[in-house]
C-alpha cells in the first residue's frame, strides 16, 4: 500500500521509496514509521528515527509500506 | 593556530555553541537552515572556531550544505569558501554537534565522517531537554563504539560549555591527522551506491543499541499543541489571529514610547529655536537634523516590536509551522514549502530574506524566491506605514490596516511566483521534508539580544545613510533662500528638480512636496518618513512646526486616494540599494536584480495609477 493511504495512528515499514533525497532522513526500505496526523489538505505528519517531519503528498505516493500496527 | 569547525545536522545548536565558546552574535533560530554563511570567531588566542551552516550528510542538496561538505572535504574550489585563509580551511578535527533528542537522526553525519577518517569529537547538545524526556546514555560505550571523544552540552549549563572549551583546547596540542582533500564530484559518487544510508543507519542503530540505557519519551506536549496550531481549519485561523494581535499590539504599545520620543526631539528643536541662531542654522538644526533623525527614530519602538515578535516565533518552533500551514500554497506556486522561511525572514528584512534561500535545493527556485522577497513587508517600511496609515485610519483599525498591507505584500509575491511557474517551469522533482522541532520556551536573552542587534542597526542607519540623505535633502529644499514668507518648496532646488520628475507622478496624485520626499527613498525606504517632515517643516515655515503635526499635516493636504496610492507604492517600488547588491551578489550578476527591479516599478507604477484612479 502506498503512505498516503495509511491510517493515522499506525506504524508502518517502508517497502520502497523512489524519491530520490528522502533516503538521508531515514525514509528507506526497511524503515518504521509512525504516522502521526493527516490534516485534509496539509502535509502528513510522521514521525521517522525520533524526528517529526511534515511529508507532501506528492512523497508519500512514491512511498510504498506494510502495515505493522494500526 | 589551530582551527576547529562545529559541523552538524541543522538547529541541533552549534551556532549557540559557537556564541557562547567565542562570544559572538550568531543568529539562533529553532528551525532548521537559519546559518547559510560561514562565520569565524575565536576560542582563545591560539585557536580558532568556525561556525558553518548545518547539513544531514554528505549528500547535500542545498547551496548553503554544499558550503559545509567543500569545507569539511577540502574542496576549496567553493566561491564560499574563497573568505577563510590558508589556516583556516586546514582544519585540526571538526566538532561534530548532535541533537541529544534525535540521536537516531543527528548520529548520521558523524559516522559517514568516520568512515572516510575524518578526525571528530562528538558532542551531545541538548542534553537539557533529552534528560527532561528520559534519555539516559552510557557515554563511555558510546565512546568506544564510536572511537572518538563525546561530550554532553547544554546551553543551561555552562559548565559543560566549558568543558567542551577544555576539550578544544586539548585536542588541539594533538598531533594532526592529515585530512585528504576529496573533489566534490567525487564524494557523490562515493556515497551514491545505494547501501550508503541504510548502512550508516544500520550502524547508529547497532551503536544506540548497546549505548542507550534509556531510551527518550515522545514529545507529547508538541504533539497537543501541534494538533490545534496544525489543525486543517484551527491553524490558518489561529495564524491570522496571531498576526493581527501582533499588529496591533505594533501599535497600541508602541504608541506611548513613540509620544515620548517625538516630544523629546519636538522640546530639543523648540529649545534651539530659543537660542537666537541664525535663521540658516536654526532651519539646518531643526529642519534638517533634528527632523531627519527624530523622523526615523520615532519608529524605534515599533522595530523593536516588529523583531521582538518574530524572535519569539522563530524560538518557540512556531515558524517552522507556519511554513507547514503555507505549504500547499507553496505546491500551486510551484515552490518547495521550504521557501517559505526565506519569504517569512524578508518581512524583517529581505537581505537575510535572499540568503536564506540558499536553503532551497535548486537555483530555480532559489531565483524565482529571490525574485519575489522583495515584495514582503520588510521592517523599513514599517515606519512608512505607520505614518501613512495614522493619517487617515482611526487606532482602532490601525492594526487592520497593517495586516492588510502585509497580507497585499505577500499574496503579490505569491502571485509573482505563480506567474514564473509558467514562464520558468520547475524543471526537477525534489523531496519537500518540513521538519518540526519540538516547541520550547524561548531563550529571552537570545532574543532580546537579536532584538537590540536590529535595533542598533536601525538607530545606525538613522545616524547616517539617512541623516545624510535629509540634510541633502535640507540643503536642496532651503536654498536658493525664499525671499516671501509664503513661498512654497517650488521655488527652491530641490523645487526645481522635482518640475522635471513630477509629471511622472502626477498621475499618481504626488504632488511637488510628495516627489521631493520620494526621490531619497529610492536608496532606502525609510527615508521617506524622515524627508517628509524635513519637506512638510521647510515648506511651512510659518507654523509650529513639530514632529507631532506631521501626521495632522499630512491629513490635511492629502486625499484618501493619494493615501492609498502612496502606501500601494511602498508596497511594490523598488527602494532599497542594498537589495540589489544582495541579489547581485547571490545571482553572480547583474541580470536578476535589473529584472527585480525593472518589474517591481512597473508594477508599483501600475498599481498606484490604479488606486488613485479608482479612489478620488
Ligand atoms: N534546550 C536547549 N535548546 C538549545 C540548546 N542549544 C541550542 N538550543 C536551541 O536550539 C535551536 C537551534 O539552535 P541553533 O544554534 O540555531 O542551531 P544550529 O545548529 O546553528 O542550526 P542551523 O544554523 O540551522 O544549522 C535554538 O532555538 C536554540 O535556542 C540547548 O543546549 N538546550
Ligand atoms: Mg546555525
Amino acid at each position: 500500500m502506498l503512505l498516503i493511504d495509511s491510517k493515522p495512528c499506525s506504524t508502518l515499514e517502508i517497502l520502497s521509496c523512489s524519491q530520490p533525497g528522502l533516503n538521508i532522513h531515514g525514509l528507506q526500505k526497511g524503515a518504521i514509521i509512525h504516522v502521526l496526523k493527516k490534516p485534509l489538505g496539509m502535509p502528513m505528519q510522521i514521525l521517522v528515527r525520533g524526528v517529526k517531519i511534515g511529508l507532501r503528498a506528492s512523497d508519500a505516493k512514491k512511498i510504498t509500506v506494510k502495515v505493522i500496527k494500526e | 593556530m589551530t582551527t576547529f569547525a562545529l559541523v552538524g545536522a541543522p538547529n541541533s545548536g552549534k551556532s549557540t555553541l559557537f556564541n557562547l565558546l567565542t562570544g559572538k552574535n550568531q543568529k539562533i533560530a529553532n528551525y532548521p537552515g537559519v546559518t547559510v554563511e560561514s562565520s569565524i570567531g575565536k576560542l582563545d588566542q591560539h585557536t580558532t572556531l568556525i561556525d558553518l551552516p548545518g547539513l544531514y550528510g554528505l549528500k547535500t542538496n542545498s547551496l548553503d550544505e554544499a558550503i559545509t561538505r567543500d569545507y569539511i572535504i577540502k574542496d576549496h574550489d567553493n566561491k564560499h569558501l574563497k573568505k577563510f585563509s590558508e589556516a583556516e580551511l586546514d582544519y585540526h578535527t571538526l566538532v561534530v554537534v548532535a541533537d541529544s533528542t534525535k540521536l537516531e537522526r543527528s548520529l548520521y553525519l558523524c559516522l559517514e565522517l568516520k568512515k572516510m577518517k575524518i578526525p571528530t569529537i562528538l558532542v551531545l547538545n541538548r542534553v537539557d531537554l533529552a534528560q527532561e524526556r528520559g534519555q539516559e546514555i552510557n557515554l563511555s560505550v558510546l565512546e568506544d563504539e564510536l572511537n572518538i571523544p563525546v561530550l554532553e552540552t547544554s546551553r543551561f549549563d555552562l559548565n559543560s560549555i566549558e568543558q567542551l572549551k577544555e576539550k578544544i583546547q586539548k585536542t588541539s596540542s594533538d598531533t594532526k591527522t592529515k585530512v585528504q582533500s576529496i573533489n566534490a564530484s567525487k564524494i557523490n559518487h562515493l556515497i551514491n551506491v545505494d547501501n550508503w544510508s541504510q548502512e550508516n543507519f544500520k550502524a547508529i542503530d547497532n551503536v544506540l543499541a548497546k549505548s542507550i540505557k534509556k531510551k527518550i519519551t515522545p514529545d507529547s506536549l508538541s504533539n497537543k499543541l501541534d494538533s490545534f496550531l496544525l489543525h486543517s481549519v484551527l491553524g490558518p485561523l489561529l495564524l491570522l489571529i496571531l498576526l493581527y494581535v501582533i499588529f496591533q499590539t505594533l501599535f497600541e504599545f508602541a504608541g506611548p514610547f513613540q509620544d515620548f520620543i517625538t516630544d523629546s526631539f519636538d522640546g530639543i528643536a523648540s529649545w534651539v529655536t530659543t537660542l537666537g541662531l541664525n535663521e540658516t542654522l536654526q532651519s539646518f538644526i531643526v529642519d534638517g537634523v533634528i527632523a531627519g533623525l527624530g523622523g526615523t527614530i520615532v519608529f524605534l519602538p515599533q522595530i523593536i516590536f516588529l523583531f521582538f515578535f518574530i524572535g519569539i516565533m522563530e524560538e518557540t518552533g512556531y515558524m517552522s509551522r507556519v511554513a507547514y500551514l503555507l505549504d500547499s500554497f507553496m505546491i500551486k506556486l510551484g515552490l518547495p514549502g521550504k521557501a517559505i522561511i526565506p519569504l517569512l525572514s524578508s518581512h524583517a528584512c529581505a537581505i537575510p530574506g535572499i540568503m536564506s534561500s540558499r536553503s532551497l535545493n535548486n537555483e530555480r527556485d532559489r531565483i524565482i524566491t529571490t525574485l519575489i522577497a522583495p515584495l514582503t513587508a520588510c521592517a523599513a517600511r514599517l515606519p512608512v506605514y505607520v505614518l501613512l496609515l495614522a493619517c487617515f485610519l482611526p487606532l482602532k483599525y490601525q492594526g487592520l490596516g497593517l495586516l492588510g498591507l502585509y497580507l497585499l505584500g505577500i499574496l503579490s509575491s505569491f502571485i509573482i511566483a505563480f506567474i514564473m511557474k509558467f514562464i520558468k517551469p520547475s524543471t526537477n522533482v525534489q523531496s519537500h521534508i518540513l521538519e518540526l522541532p519540538s516547541y520550547q520556551f524561548p531563550n529571552m536573552k537570545m532574543v532580546l539580544k537579536n532584538v537590540w542587534n536590529n535595533a542598533l542597526v536601525f538607530i545606525k542607519n538613522a545616524g547616517t545613510v539617512i541623516l545624510a540623505l535629509t540634510i541633502v535633502l535640507w540643503v536642496l529644499t532651503y536654498f536658493p533662500k525664499r525671499t516671501a514668507p509664503n513661498e512654497g518648496i517650488e521655488h527652491s532646488y530641490a523645487g526645481k528638480i522635482a518640475n522635471v520628475i513630477q509629471p511622472a507622478f502626477e498621475p499618481l496624485g504626488f504632488d511637488h512636496k510628495l516627489t521631493v520626499a520620494l526621490i531619497p527613498s529610492f536608496a532606502a525606504r525609510e527615508v521617506m518618513v524622515s524627508t517628509m517632515a524635513t519637506v512638510m517643516s521647510v515648506d511651512d515655515a510659518e507654523s509650529d512646526s513639530g514632529l507631532g503635526k506631521l501626521k495632522e499635516k499630512l491629513a490635511s493636504q492629502y486625499s484618501l486616494g493619494v493615501f492609498l496610492a502612496l502606501l500601494v507604492w511602498f508596497v511594490f517600488a523598488p527602494q532599497c540599494i542594498s537589495t540589489f547588491a544582495v541579489i547581485k551578489r547571490e545571482t553572480y550578476g547583474y541580470k536578476w536584480p535589473i529584472i527585480t527591479f525593472a518589474y517591481t516599478l512597473v508594477l508599483a507604477y501600475l498599481l498606484a495609477f490604479l488606486v488613485k484612479s479608482l479612489v478620488a
